[in-house]
């Protein structure tokens, strides 16, 4: 983790800026938050946690809080490259001749979640694996899937299918009846301010170590 | 090398016979009037080779990775029983026929889920917490099948409940009360059920916080167990996104004495609630057994507030995401197409940056009183026509508060 953490630091530019009174706030990493305020509504002298300090640096471990938030990074890919690249979670669709066939994958190349008219479970109740119903019980399934392990946005690419197909409309149509997006949202970026903080906190609220070149980092 | 120095193609495809096909080349594709150069052609590392150099640089599995701990999974289908199952589906599925063909087949999810629970769940979930970490986080990179099918949820009002599946997003709000588990057991098995957070600790934040604890569970009954940690809603911080709250079920071997384990009686002490599943689990390795998990994410709602000032009785911590800095290359001394002054801007110190806006923000205007709204069309006025376009584009920039300029439109924060 300490390497990637460096790694993620490297050109690190602080941005507190010098006219705020404290510039030691909590911060979170690979969330990186400060802390901007407490409130409080009594006296905590008789409180358990009385003596509890909530850290400077608080790190939100979840590896998919910022793709939920749209604040990770996507890989981009070319600007005519296709199929796209700019997605965190791919729904994939395939009609084979004898089955039909969902899985989400990763950007990273781990498949999430799969639905198959192979399954027992979900073949027991069909007439076909092949058919238009099989299409829109197996988009059912998956969507439910999804909402079940907390993704609720996906990225589905029409263009790879013949979206005027009865079989691809109703798979898509069933993801749209459970509330499940087939557009994941634009990444979130941050503000661009020019400027290098050669003396300042760095994003963890560190002070910053001695260096001859700063630029050379 | 030398028998087939006379054309490039043939040049190339020695080279790739020659690497194995497995590296890419560099090949200059230009014809040598007279001799051919005496340095080789280099041969580079291929993308894959020089991406798995750097995943072995900088990402190190944690050390137990691939260790499966807990029970083996064996599909309960085989090819006799599927084959069975073949020909029921055979003879059943003319009557469904009808209904498929007018689209109106709509099959049962929860019969589908009922199944599935029996075929593929331990396989199914195991992955989708490998996809949030868990066994990361919490087990050092070891992973187990969750063999037993655990049923959580929680009951907040008369009519619905809210169930814990595999991820799921639960409000905090409606996770408030203590929830239901249910799982099948034998009459005189053992069990304990923890739920922790792993992201839930403000003051370590490489340990995880207890919410839940009950031990010696009988044959499954829950409320018969001895309940170690009293229930403690989840409280997402405001500003951190989503946390994840997991519940793992062990399978004990013997009755464990888990008073070593038992918090005070109120138990609302963050600290005293701090604790670590892979510690937790090497304590009593030798008697408990990972079988069933399930977990949910949630995000702040405003129930999180009266947690914390009347539950935990401390202030509420609020966090705010700080965008990852931009890149800034090593300087150069003749950037090329470059405009001049935004180069230099970006290795000048912020505090010289900041000293300009403020200047230019309290020129001509009043500090005492609250900055004016940016106009709408600021920037509709003409610049003299000699005005340098260097000039010309930092004035807009001033105009229309961008980068730097940003903050001479914004309220100054607390």
């Amino acid at each position: 983790m300490s390497n990637l953490l460096n790694l993620a630091c490297r050109g690190l530019v602080s941005r507190l800026s010098p006219f705020t009174t404290h510039p030691q706030k909590n911060v979170i990493m690979p969330f990186t938050c400060r802390c901007l305020n407490t409130t409080s509504n009594r006296q905590a002298n008789q409180s358990p946690n009385n003596d509890y300090v909530v850290s400077k640096v608080y790190h939100n471990r979840n590896p998919r809080n910022l793709e939920k938030l749209a604040l990770a990074r996507k890989r981009l890919g070319w600007k005519l490259t296709a199929p796209r690249k700019d997605y965190y979670h791919k729904l994939i669709f395939t009609l084979s001749n004898r089955h039909t066939e969902a899985r989400l994958e990763h950007f990273s190349g781990f498949t999430v979640l799969t639905v198959s008219t192979r399954e027992w479970a979900v073949r027991d109740q069909l007439y076909s694996c092949t058919d238009v119903a099989a299409s829109e019980n197996v988009g059912r399934v998956m969507a439910q899937r999804c909402l079940e392990s907390g993704i609720s946005e996906v990225y589905f690419d029409e263009s790879e299918l013949d979206a005027a197909s009865d079989k691809v409309s109703v798979f898509m149509q069933a993801f749209k009846d459970q509330g499940i997006s087939l557009t994941e949202p634009d990444m979130v970026e941050g503000h661009y301010q020019p400027g290098i903080n050669y003396d300042g906190y760095n994003r963890y609220a560190e002070a910053k170590a001695w260096q001859d070149d700063y630029q050379k980092e | 090398m030398a028998a087939c120095g006379r054309s490039v193609g043939c040049r190339l495809q020695c080279l790739i016979e020659r690497s194995n096909q497995l590296k890419s080349v560099c090949v200059q594709s230009v014809r040598y009037r007279w001799k051919p150069p005496d340095r080789d052609l280099e041969v580079l590392p291929s993308f894959s080779e020089r991406l798995s150099e750097f995943k072995a640089n900088h990402e190190v599995p944690p050390a137990s990775t691939g260790i499966n701990v807990g029970f083996p999974f064996t599909s309960s289908t085989n090819r006799k029983t599927s084959l069975q199952k073949l020909q029921q589906w055979t003879k059943t599925k003319a009557g469904k026929e009808k209904a498929a063909r007018h689209r109106q087949l709509k099959i049962d999810l929860e019969e589908v889920h009922r199944e599935w629970s029996v075929e593929s769940r331990p396989r199914h979930v195991c992955k989708v917490a490998q996809h949030y970490g868990l066994y990361q986080d919490m087990f050092d990179g070891a992973h187990f099948y969750p063999v037993v099918p655990l049923d959580v949820w929680f009951d907040y009002d008369e009519e619905f409940v809210t169930p814990v599946r595999y991820g799921n997003v639960i409000p905090a709000r409606e996770a408030e009360v203590q929830p239901c588990a249910e799982f099948e057991a034998e009459e005189d098995s053992l069990w304990t059920l923890v739920m922790s957070s792993p992201d839930g600790n403000l003051e370590q934040n490489d340990r995880e916080l207890l919410h839940w604890m009950v031990g010696n569970i009988p044959g499954g009954d829950v409320e018969k167990g001895e309940t170690l940690c009293k229930y403690l809603q989840p409280f997402p911080v405001k500003g951190a996104g989503f946390l994840r709250y997991v519940f793992v079920l062990y399978k004990q071997q013997r009755p464990l004495d888990l008073d070593s384990l038992r918090r005070s009686s109120d138990g609302y002490s963050l600290r005293e609630r701090s604790f670590s599943t892979l510690d937790f689990y090497r304590k009593f390795e030798d008697s408990l057994t990972p079988a069933g998990l399930a977990f949910f994410q949630s995000q702040w709602d405003s129930s999180v507030r009266s947690t914390f000032h009347n539950i935990l009785d401390m202030p509420e911590p609020k966090f705010e995401f700080i965008h990852p800095p931009a890149y800034v290359p090593e300087q150069l001394e003749v950037p090329h197409r470059r405009a001049f002054n935004m180069y230099l801007d970006r290795y000048r110190d912020v505090k010289d940056l900041q000293e300009e806006v403020l200047r230019y923000k309290l020129k001509d205007k009043d500090p005492t009183k609250p900055p004016p709204p940016q106009p709408k069309f600021n920037n509709i006025d003409l610049l003299p026509s000699t005005t340098s376009s260097w000039l010309r584009g930092k004035v807009q920039h001033m105009r229309i508060g961008k980068f730097h300029w940003k903050s001479v439109y914004e309220e100054p924060k607390e």
